[in-house]
C-alpha cells in the first residue's frame, strides 16, 4: 500500500472523527462483552477476561488519541484527495455481496462469473460480452482444477447436474 | 559448525528436483504478483494456504519463500516502469527509478534493481544462515515473559513504523487484535465474542481477514479512484547491460544497502521502510554527482532495493528463531506454520531442521533463480502491466471470493470477506496501515498464551514482566518506541 509522506494525515477531519467514534464503539461494546464472558472461580486472576479487556480498553484510549489528533490536525478536508466515485464502489460490492447470496444456489461459476463482470463493471467497463466470456472461462477453469485437479467439492449449480 | 551441516542437508533438500520445482513454481508467482498491481505476496500465500494443505511443508514453504522473494523483485519492476509503489518500501524505488525510465534509462534501473537485489538477497541470506542458530541457543533460554515483552516490543514498532501516524497504527493493531479474540478460549473454553454465531466458535480465519484488508479494501478503494488519472507505463529503454561507469556507482550502494537493510529486519523493528529511506539519504550524501538526485540518479535505485530485499530477507530470522512476524507476509507465513500444526520458533530448529534449512538453502536458490527470470525477461513482465484494470481487479476479486469459500465452504466467510473488506477500504481512505492488523490477529493469541502462561508461574504477579531484566529490557525499548517520537516532537516544538 502506497503510504503518503509526512505531513498532515489523509482523510477529512469529519471523517477522522467518525472512525475514532466507531473504534470507541467498538472497544465499549467489548468492554460489554468481557464483562459476560463466564469465569470460574479458579481462574478468577488470569482467566479469558484479562487480555480482552487490555484490548477493548486500548481502543477506547487510541480512539481519544485519534479524535484529539483529528482536532488538532490543520489538515483541510480532502484537500489533495479527489472525491470518492460511490457509483464504483456499489458495483463492486453488489458483486461481491451476490456471490454471498447466490453462490450455494447458482453454484460458484455463475456466482464467480456475476462478481468478474460487476467488478469490471465497477472500475468503468462497458464490453459486457468481453468481460462476461473472460470471467466465464476463469471460473471454469478454476471449478476445473478444483473439482478434478485438487478433489475439493465446490458448488457447481448447473454443472452438477453435468457430472 | 552445526549451522553448516544443517545448511548442507538444506541444500541436499533445495538442489533435489522437487525442491528444485517448488522454488521454481514460487518465484514465478511471486514475480506475477510483485509485478501485477493491487496484488501482492502476502495476499498470494493467503490465497494458497487452503490449496497447499496436502503439499508436503517443506515444499510448501520453499514455494511461500520463492513467493516472498520474487514479489520483491516484481515490486521494484513496477515501481520503476508504472510509478506505483506495490508496499511503502518501494516508494524510493518508485520515485528514482520511474525518472530513471524517463530519462530513457529505464533498462538500466531495472538492472540494478536486479542486480542489487540478487546481491542484498543472496548476503542476506548467508547472514541469516549464520545468525539463527546464536539467537535460537538464545531464544532457548526465553521464558513466557520474554516472550510476552518481545511480542509488545513487535506490536509496538509495527504499528508506530508504518502508517500515517502512531495512534492510526495502533488501531490497525487494536483492530487485529480484538478479531483474533473471537471464538473459544483454548484454556477455558469459552466462548468469546461469538455474537451467538456458531460458525464464530472457531474464530476468525485469518485468510478471510488478509484477503478482505489486502483484495477487497485494495480493489474497493482502486474502484472508487478509478476515475481520475491513467496509469502511464513507460516502455523499456536501452540495453539491459549496465554500462562500466553504472557498474561502479552501484557496487558500493549495493553492499551498503544489504548492510543496512539486513539489521533493521532481523530486529523486531516494523520492517523494510525505513532502511530505504535512509539508503537513499546515505547514497545521496555520499555521491560525486548529488544533483543527480531526484532526477534519476543509478546510486537512488540501487542503495534503497539492495535495503529493501536485505530487510525482507532480515524479516525472517526474527521469525524463524523466535516465531515473531513483523510484516504482512511474514505474518501470514506464520499462520502457514500453523496450519501444518509447527510453531516458528527455537524448536523448530531441532524438531524440523530439514524444513528450516531446506527453506533458507532454496533462498539461495530462489534468488538465482530471480536474477535469471527477471534480468533478460524484463520485457515479458512488463506487458503484464497493459492488463486491462477492470480485468486485473474482477480477476483477482474471482480468485479471493474462491480461495475464501473453499476454507470452510461457508457463505458467511464471503460475507465477513466483504464487510473486512469495506474496513480496509476506509483504513486506505484514512491512511491506517493495514499490515498491523494482520500481525495482531495472528499474534495476539499467541500473545495472550504466553501473557496468561508467564502470570500462572507468577501466581498472577504482574510485576514479573518488568523484574526480569531481559523482559524489562524489552518492554523499555517499546515504550521508548511509542512515547520516543512524540517527546521528540515536543522538543522540536518547543526550540
Amino acid at each position: 500500500m502506497s503510504e503518503r509522506a509526512e505531513g498532515g494525515a489523509p482523510g477529512s477531519a469529519l471523517g477522522s472523527f467518525a472512525v475514532a467514534a466507531a473504534l470507541a464503539v467498538l472497544g465499549l461494546f467489548m468492554l460489554w462483552e468481557t464483562w459476560s464472558i463466564p469465569v470460574s472461580i479458579s481462574y478468577a486472576r488470569i482467566g479469558p477476561r484479562v487480555f480482552p479487556a487490555l484490548v477493548a480498553a486500548g481502543l477506547v484510549i487510541n480512539a481519544l488519541w485519534l479524535a484529539i489528533e483529528a482536532w488538532r490536525s490543520s489538515h483541510p478536508a480532502g484537500a489533495d484527495e479527489p472525491p470518492i466515485y460511490w457509483p464504483a464502489l456499489a458495483w463492486v460490492s453488489a458483486g461481491l455481496l451476490a456471490e454471498a447470496a447466490l453462490l450455494e444456489r447458482i453454484g460458484f461459476v455463475l456466482s464467480a462469473t456475476l462478481l468478474f463482470v460487476l467488478t469490471a463493471r465497477g472500475f468503468a467497463s462497458t464490453a459486457l460480452l468481453r468481460d462476461g466470456m473472460i470471467g466465464l472461462v476463469l471460473a471454469l477453469l478454476a471449478w476445473l482444477g478444483f473439482t478434478y485437479g485438487l478433489g475439493l467439492r465446490l458448488p457447481g449449480g448447473p454443472l452438477d447436474a453435468l457430472i | 559448525m552445526e549451522a553448516l551441516s544443517g545448511l548442507l542437508d538444506g541444500f541436499s533438500i533445495a538442489l533435489a528436483p522437487q525442491g528444485l520445482f517448488w522454488a521454481f513454481v514460487g518465484v514465478l508467482l511471486g514475480t506475477l504478483v510483485g509485478v501485477l498491481p493491487g496484488i501482492g505476496p502476502a495476499l498470494t500465500v493467503a490465497l494458497l494456504l487452503p490449496v497447499t494443505l496436502k503439499l508436503d511443508p517443506t515444499y510448501a514453504f520453499i514455494m511461500f519463500a520463492g513467493i516472498y522473494y520474487g514479489g520483491m523483485y516484481g515490486g521494484s519492476t513496477t515501481a520503476i516502469l508504472l510509478n506505483t509503489p506495490g508496499e511503502s518500501s518501494s516508494i524510493i524505488t518508485a520515485v528514482e527509478g520511474n525518472l530513471m525510465a524517463r530519462r530513457g534509462r529505464g533498462a538500466s534501473a531495472l538492472a540494478t534493481a536486479a542486480i542489487g537485489s540478487f546481491v542484498a538477497g543472496t548476503l542476506a541470506t548467508l547472514a541469516l544462515s549464520l545468525l539463527a542458530p546464536f539467537i535460537v541457543e538464545l531464544a532457548l533460554s526465553f521464558g513466557p515473559a520474554e516472550y510476552f515483552s518481545l511480542m509488545v516490543l513487535a506490536f509496538t514498532t509495527v504499528s508506530a513504523v508504518l502508517g500515517a501516524s502512531l495512534p492510526r497504527g495502533l488501531a490497525s493493531l487494536l483492530f487485529g487484535l480484538a478479531l483474533g479474540l473471537v471464538g473459544i478460549d483454548l484454556q477455558t473454553g469459552q466462548a468469546r465474542f461469538a455474537l451467538g454465531l456458531p460458525q464464530l466458535l472457531d474464530g476468525i480465519d485469518v485468510v478471510v481477514v488478509a484477503v478482505g484488508l489486502f483484495a477487497v479494501g485494495e480493489t474497493l478503494y482502486m474502484a472508487s479512484r478509478h476515475r481520475y488519472g491513467k496509469d502511464e507505463i513507460i516502455p523499456i529503454s536501452g540495453s539491459l547491460m549496465m554500462t562500466r561507469q553504472e557498474w561502479a556507482r552501484s557496487w558500493k550502494p549495493w553492499l551498503r544497502g544489504s548492510a543496512l537493510g539486513f539489521p533493521f529486519g532481523a530486529l523486531p523493528a516494523g520492517g523494510a521502510e525505513i532502511p530505504t529511506f535512509l539508503s537513499y539519504m546515505i547514497e545521496k550524501r555520499l555521491a560525486k554527482r548529488p544533483e543527480e538526485f531526484g532526477k534519476g540518479a543509478i546510486e537512488g535505485v540501487a542503495g534503497p532495493e539492495a535495503a529493501n530485499n536485505a530487510a525482507a530477507a532480515g524479516v525472517l530470522v526474527p521469525l524463524l528463531t523466535l516465531g515473531l512476524p513483523t510484516s504482512a507476509t511474514a505474518a501470514i507465513m506464520l499462520a502457514a506454520f500453523q496450519q501444518y500444526g509447527l510453531q516458528p520458533g527455537p524448536l523448530l530448529f531441532a524438531n524440523a531442521p530439514e524444513l528450516v534449512w531446506g527453506l533458507i538453502a532454496s533462498l539461495y536458490v530462489g534468488n538465482l533463480m530471480l536474477l535469471v527470470l527477471n534480468l533478460p525477461l524484463a520485457g515479458l513482465w512488463v506487458r503484464l502491466l497493459a492488463i486491462p484494470r477492470p480485468l486485473l481487479y474482477g480477476g483477482i476479486l474471482l480468485f479471493a471470493g474462491l480461495g475464501v469459500y473453499t476454507l470452510n465452504n461457508s457463505t458467511l466467510d464471503l460475507l465477513i470477506l466483504y464487510l473486512v473488506g469495506l474496513v480496509g477500504f476506509v483504513m486506505r481512505c484514512f491512511g491506517f496501515p493495514v499490515a498491523p492488523a494482520v500481525i495482531g490477529l495472528i499474534l495476539g493469541p499467541l500473545a495472550e498464551q504466553q501473557l496468561r502462561r508467564a502470570l500462572a508461574i507468577s501466581q498472577g504477579d504482574m510485576s514479573v514482566f518488568v523484574t526480569q531484566p531481559l523482559s524489562a529490557a524489552l518492554l523499555a525499548i517499546a515504550a521508548a518506541a511509542l512515547i520516543g517520537p512524540i517527546l521528540w516532537r515536543w522538543r522540536r516544538r518547543a526550540v
